[in-house]
């Protein structure tokens, strides 16, 4: 444009220059008309220029100036008027303007050099000077036109700044050109080169499809040609080829230029090697598939919930206890979850009203400094009767997630009851005995008794402590062998019937001469056992029967044979005629310190047939208990045989799995 | 007078040492060995002081005995003492729910109990 108006300019000046030159001939012939018409004219075109227009003498100092002088040089054409040509244009300080004609011009016209102008302040600003020599009443004059070239001088200030930018951007940016045939690429910058590996002159002119290398088919290629042939934007992943051959992700964003009758010229293309970016969400995609699949297989239940307090994830474990449909509580807020708890829960506790921490596995440092709260007990009446605890975690992260964690602690407090109970009733059992031997020595000590009543009150203590001591022993032998679960027991294969024997052969009972009726058949039956174990079981069992039987009643022990679970298995049993147990009774038997008779008239602590069950069962062995009141009780302890026993006698044979077999003696 | 004390426990032994403690009072005795029948003999008997074990077998432990006791208007000016082997504090608790007048921890000492059965005569006699 400013080469137009130069143009018009220096045609305007031209004809001016012309006119005046025209104006001077003439002179002599037709003075006044021709010089007022020309000088109108150029006064006309010189007051309304826009640009600057002076004429300057040979010495350097400006004989003319026009109006728009006033405005780009802050003086009045007046003031101008005289004032040498460097205080306008500072270049010629250091330079003749003949010189300048030489260096810079054409045939004595220099056109739009760009320089400083200085205002009337000081300040300089850029222009364009154009000049041209011509001779006015015999005197030589340069003729200049300045612009103030301010504004484009920003504008191109702006354009550079916006390049640099592209140049400098860490995303590859392509422009493509439309117009062309095969929309070559006019400019890549600096970012795309090093993502690509190519350089530019082996990217300039070609078309952007040199990326994809031998992967023509992709999916996304359908988009990106749709969308260039409607002319909008599109943004799509593409699998392309460094010049190295290399693969990388290519994240491609293509924007249309149009002009303003909205043909599209061009197309930008931003491209990001996302590469790294997707091999960080396949890893997250494999995290989070493994998290998945813990989440799932654990056996505490979870809940999540995002930070609107929407579930966003319940595991199966969750379900199972609860009986929750995971699939209807997701999307669903908080309160619908605890609606759902409460429809099926009996009752709910803070968890320090139960002393159930310790049987908690440690706590991490995390949740002791979040004391007091531990969790909440909440006791289910559907799907079953159970009691889960609750503890509800509030990420500290961005995501503002909260977990539920439920566990199933039923067997835990079931355990610590029992545990507590049975604490207390072994306290009341001791301290039973020891009443009666603590009250009857203060009494001997502090009164006198007749002969006769201390021997009695003497006779009590000593049957007393005799009892506390059975009991001491029982109690210990039972937390021994529960303690140690079996861990202590020498386990050897040897023969069934020495055991038995020399157990029989011990059986002491205090007031009874009664003799254990044995009958065992002559093949030795082998067993895996610990010998003192099986012992102690077996003298349990017997010495109930010389108590719980009259003394006119024989005790017999047999034993049986028989095949359970795919092997074969041999029963010490043990027989006796005596008062038998009720159903209720027998129901109880193994219940620790219970007593069938209450009386106080046979002795017992309630523990012998305890620890007969758990040696029994601790050796892989089952005891079966048959009992009819007021007939008599048969116990039978059953192991698995160790070795094949001797063959079956004949006129015996197997009817099913459970059948039982008597070997008798023949 | 001479005051009435029913003993309520089922093992024998305890029975006779309480017994034999309390013969050294001037003291007409009486002796049940489970719940049901201790709270008979006590509607029968109307003792002043009743010593009453706690854990008992069959329908009524001790417990539930002081209850009734202290429930019927005949029956709740008899003095009950528990006597247990259970010292816990939940266990002391409930015996003040009951009802109870006092409560003595087996073993205890046969000297302390009389005392205490005096002074509890004397201070009901005295109201």
């Amino acid at each position: 444009m400013s080469a137009f108006l130069l143009g018009l300019a220096f045609g305007v000046l031209g004809t001016a220059g012309a006119g005046l030159l025209w104006l001077l001939r003439r002179e002599e012939r037709a003075q006044q008309v021709a010089v007022a018409s020309g000088e109108a004219f150029a006064a006309a075109i010189s007051k309304a220029a826009p640009d600057a227009m002076f004429a300057c003498r040979a010495d350097g100092c400006v004989a003319w100036a026009n109006e728009a002088s006033a405005s780009t040089f802050g003086r009045t054409p007046e003031e101008l008027r005289g004032s040498p040509l460097t205080g306008l244009l500072p270049m010629f300080s250091s330079l003749t303007i003949a010189d300048w004609m030489r260096s810079h011009g054409i045939r004595g016209r220099v056109v739009g050099m760009g320089t400083d102008g200085l205002r009337v302040d000081g300040t300089p600003f850029p222009c364009a000077v154009s000049a041209s020599q011509c001779e006015v009443t015999g005197h030589d004059y340069a003729i200049f036109m300045v612009r103030d070239t301010s504004d484009s001088r920003w504008a191109e200030q702006e354009l550079l700044l916006r390049e640099r930018a592209l140049e400098s951007a860490s995303d590859g940016i392509t422009i493509a050109s439309m117009e062309f045939p095969g929309q070559p690429v006019i400019y890549a910058n600096p970012a795309f080169r090093r993502i690509s590996g190519y350089d530019l002159d082996e990217v300039i002119g070609r078309n952007c499809r040199f990326l994809q290398g031998e992967d023509t088919s992709q999916v996304d290629l359908g988009e990106v040609r749709s969308a260039i042939r409607e002319g909008r934007s599109t943004r799509v992943v593409l699998r392309n080829r460094r010049k190295d051959g290399s693969p990388f992700w290519n994240e491609l964003r293509l924007s249309p230029v149009r002009r303003d009758d909205g043909r599209v010229t061009h197309y930008v293309g931003v491209q990001t090697d996302i590469t790294e970016r997707m091999a960080y969400e396949d890893m997250l995609q494999q995290r989070t598939e493994r998290l998945n699949t813990i989440f799932d297989l654990s056996p505490d239940g979870f809940v999540a919930m995002d930070e609107r307090d929407c579930i966003t994830v319940v595991n199966s474990a969750f379900e199972r206890m609860t009986g929750l449909a995971g699939a209807e509580l997701i999307g669903q807020p908080r309160s619908h979850l605890d609606d759902c708890l409460a429809a099926i829960s009996r009752g709910q506790e803070p968890l320090d009203a139960v002393g159930v921490a310790d049987t908690l596995p440690a706590q991490e440092p995390q949740a002791l400094s979040q004391r007091p709260y531990v969790g909440e007990l909440i006791h289910l009446a559907a799907p079953g009767q159970r009691t889960l605890l609750r503890r509800v975690r509030h990420s500290r992260g961005a995501g503002h997630e909260t977990v539920m964690y439920f566990r199933d602690i039923t067997r835990e407090l079931e355990v610590d009851r029992m545990k507590s109970e049975f604490l207390s009733m072994a306290a009341h059992e001791l301290r039973t005995p020891m009443a009666s031997i603590f009250g009857f020595t203060e009494l001997l000590l502090r009164r006198s008794f007749d002969e006769p009543r201390r021997q009695d009150m003497l006779g009590t203590i000593h049957r007393q402590a005799g009892i506390l001591i059975n009991l001491v022993n029982e109690l210990l032998d039972l937390a021994r062998i529960e303690a140690r679960r079996g861990a202590d027991f020498h386990r050897r294969v040897q023969p069934l019937a020495p055991i038995i024997e020399t157990t029989v052969a011990g059986i002491l009972v205090h007031n009874d001469p009664r003799k254990v009726q044995a009958r065992l058949p002559p093949q030795p039956v082998m067993v895996l056992v610990d010998e003192s174990k099986l012992a102690l079981a077996l003298t349990n069992v017997l010495s109930n029967a010389y108590k719980y039987s009259a003394k006119d009643r024989d005790i017999h022990l047999e034993l049986r044979q028989r095949e359970r679970g795919g092997r074969a298995e041999v029963g010490v049993a043990v027989i006796d005629q005596g008062m038998g147990m009720t159903a209720e009774q027998r129901a109880r038997l193994f219940e620790r310190f219970f007593r069938a008779d209450t009386s106080g008239n046979i002795p017992g602590t309630g523990l012998g047939m305890t620890i007969v069950k758990e040696i029994v069962e601790l050796l892989d062995g089952q005891v079966a208990v048959d009992s009819e009141f007021g007939q008599g009780t048969t116990v039978t302890l059953w192991f698995p045989v160790a070795t094949q026993p001797a063959s079956p006698l004949p006129g015996e044979g197997r009817t099913d799995d459970a059948a039982v077999q008597l070997l008798t003696l023949t | 007078m001479t005051h009435r004390i029913l003993i309520v426990e089922d093992q024998a032994d305890i029975r006779k040492l309480i017994r034999m403690t309390l013969e050294f009072g001037d003291f007409e005795l009486h002796e049940a060995p489970d719940g049901e029948s201790g709270l008979n003999l006590a509607r029968a008997v109307r003792p002043h002081v009743m010593l009453l074990d706690v854990m008992m077998p069959g329908l009524l432990d001790g417990y539930q005995v002081c209850r009734h006791i202290k429930q019927d208007p005949q029956l709740r000016q008899i003095q009950v003492i528990m006597l247990t082997a259970r010292g816990q504090a939940a266990d002391v608790a409930a015996g003040e729910k009951a009802g109870a007048d006092a409560y003595l921890v087996k073993p205890f000492s046969p000297l302390e109990l009389i005392d205490r059965v005096e002074a509890m005569v004397t201070s009901a006699a005295s109201t």
